[in-house]
């Protein structure tokens, strides 16, 4: 038992998608290990609901070993991030089909597989595109990732509002991958 | 270049264990550890929602409610049922061999089938635990228009046309453009004016008490919106757009009945975007003080609450100096420890108030 728990919590996600698709209960548990809470914690954050935030999560795992038979499953975290988040969308629309929500939250979230080229740029590159960011988004990089400051001590320092730090920071960070991957451009031309 | 792992400012470094997680949510990790998480939360998506929503009020709780229907972790789903199969079977004849004569055999030791290890909780310490939390989000009692304890000069606004607790709406619709009847904005913007009164004139909104703006301001204050705002008579940005032009300004009492409504609809993040915009504009407005320290309380940014009710509870009009004092001290005691706590809940006894017994029973505890 002691043994197997241990290879278990050592394989990779994609490992244990074939090994549910094969009807390894198991595996099932170990993913629920890994993402139960953040599948929960998605939930909360658009149904606002502990009740139907939970009942969410379980239906979303009780019906995975169906979900990962139909769909071909490159990269397990993103994928059920995207199948959490489009239950709980569906859920609203069901509970009112007129509601209006936040643009925040019907935005799909940034592709991080888009970051390679932030984490594989010089520090000397990287500050010069941080040099082409608008002021309050270059204020804020700076100060929590080269200064390595929480978003409350960056909006300590700034005055912004923790939202607006967080809003700054995405922000930059989007662009400043956009200026990396044009210089990236402009070097292969 | 530098190495994906190593020294790269945009990169992560080491894993997230959820017992982090929780204890980012909870506001227990130390500024470098929080960076560390939040430098994770950039660069994961997922981890940025999941966090997120384990911030709002009840989420912890419920966190633990989760790990009672975890799936079991051994064997296939026939050998799970097998197994239950058999566990029932074997429960069923001891009981009934227990009734029959002779002595009482053992009863058969059923292991359970999820193999995780839980932390025993006594009821005194769930008890403890569920109190706690009811504290943290339930609407202070003294903040509802039935309580007229301390306050003896209560004129309630809104409440005179609205005797039923309003129900918040199920969306708003996007109306025409339509010109507000506020008064013309002055060049410079109204100071808040220091009145000695024992009493003040009050409002309510969603039962949630207010000082009347005239208490604050020698002329009625407007809120006026940045482009980037959404005024609340419009559904979202884009009918704000189509809409054009508007006057951007909106008046205090109207833009303070749409974020108490959040507040009172449990939106703490909606009603302290919009709080922001008032103290943008009116730094010292003892309104938003306090209602964005609770809001910051409940969201688990404890210093910034902290740092708030502190200056709503020192404010020259002290409608709200007794839960100001009490959630300061609950938030410093989150923030900064018990021992900078202690004389604040100290402070709270000696007052005698609506919070006196709650932070005896803190002091008692530490």
């Amino acid at each position: 038992m002691f043994l197997r728990r241990r290879t278990i919590e050592t394989l990779s996600d994609e490992d244990l998608v074939v090994r549910v698709k094969s009807g390894q209960q198991s595996s099932l548990a170990a993913l629920w290990d890994r993402y139960a809470h953040l599948l929960f914690g998605v939930g909360m954050k658009y149904l606002k609901d502990v009740e139907r935030a939970k009942d969410l999560v379980v239906e979303v795992f009780a019906s995975l070993p169906e979900l990962l038979g139909k769909h071909e499953v490159k990269s397990f975290r993103p994928w059920i991030h995207t199948v959490m988040r489009n239950r709980c969308l569906m859920l609203l629309r069901k509970h009112d089909p007129e509601t209006r929500m936040d643009e925040t939250l019907l935005s799909a979230p940034d592709d991080p597989s888009g970051d390679a080229v932030l984490h594989e740029a010089t520090l000397q590159r990287l500050e010069a595109a941080i040099s082409g960011l608008k002021d309050a988004q270059q204020t804020c990089i700076r100060l929590f990732y080269l200064e390595r400051n929480s978003y409350q001590q960056t909006a300590e320092r700034t005055g912004f509002s923790v939202e607006h730090v967080r809003s700054h920071i995405q922000n930059g960070r989007r662009n400043l991958r956009l200026i990396l991957e044009s210089d990236v451009d402009q070097q292969h031309r | 270049m530098l190495t994906s792992n190593t020294d790269n400012p945009f990169t992560p470094r080491g894993e997230l264990s959820r017992e982090q997680a929780e204890r980012y949510v909870r506001g227990e990790l130390s500024p470098d550890e929080r960076h560390d998480v939040e430098l994770r939360m950039e660069a994961d998506p997922l981890l940025r929602d999941a966090l997120d929503g384990l911030r709002m009020p009840g989420a912890v709780a419920g966190l633990e409610a989760l790990r009672t229907v975890r799936p079991a972790s051994s064997g296939s789903a026939a050998t799970t049922w097998f197994i239950a199969g058999v566990t029932l079977v074997a429960l069923v004849i001891a009981i009934w061999t227990m009734q029959g004569p002779g002595p009482a055999p053992t009863l058969p030791v059923v292991t359970p089938t999820t193999g995780r290890v839980l932390v025993p909780v006594t009821p005194a310490q769930q008890a403890e635990f569920t109190q706690e939390v009811a504290l943290a989000t339930a609407l202070p009692e003294s903040l509802m228009s039935a309580y007229r304890g301390a306050d003896h000069f209560v004129v309630p606004v809104d409440t005179a046309e609205m005797p039923a607790r309003e129900a918040p709406p199920a969306h708003v619709d996007a109306r025409p453009a339509e010109q507000v009847q506020a008064p013309p904005i002055d060049a410079e913007k109204p100071k808040a004016v220091a009145l000695p009164k024992p009493s003040r004139e009050l409002m309510f909104f969603f039962d949630l008490k207010l000082v009347h703006p005239k208490e604050l301001y020698p002329i009625d204050p407007v809120l006026e919106l940045a482009n980037g705002s959404v005024d609340a008579r419009f559904s979202d940005a884009e009918a704000k757009a189509n809409a054009r032009p508007v006057d951007n300004a909106v008046p205090y009492d109207r833009f303070f009945k749409n974020a108490m409504g959040k507040f009172a609809r449990g939106d703490r993040q909606g009603c302290l975007e919009d709080l922001f915009v008032v103290l943008d504009e009116y730094p010292e407005d003892v309104n938003a003080l306090f209602y964005a320290g609770l809001c910051c309380y409940d969201l688990g940014l404890f210093p910034r609450a902290a740092d708030l009710l502190e200056r709503a509870r020192m404010h020259e009009v002290d409608t709200f100096i007794e839960e100001a004092e009490w959630y300061h001290a609950l938030a410093m005691d989150r923030s900064e420890g018990s021992a900078r706590a202690l004389p604040l809940f100290e402070a709270v006894v000696v007052r005698a108030g609506f919070y006196a017994e709650r932070a005896r029973i803190r002091l008692a505890e530490k």
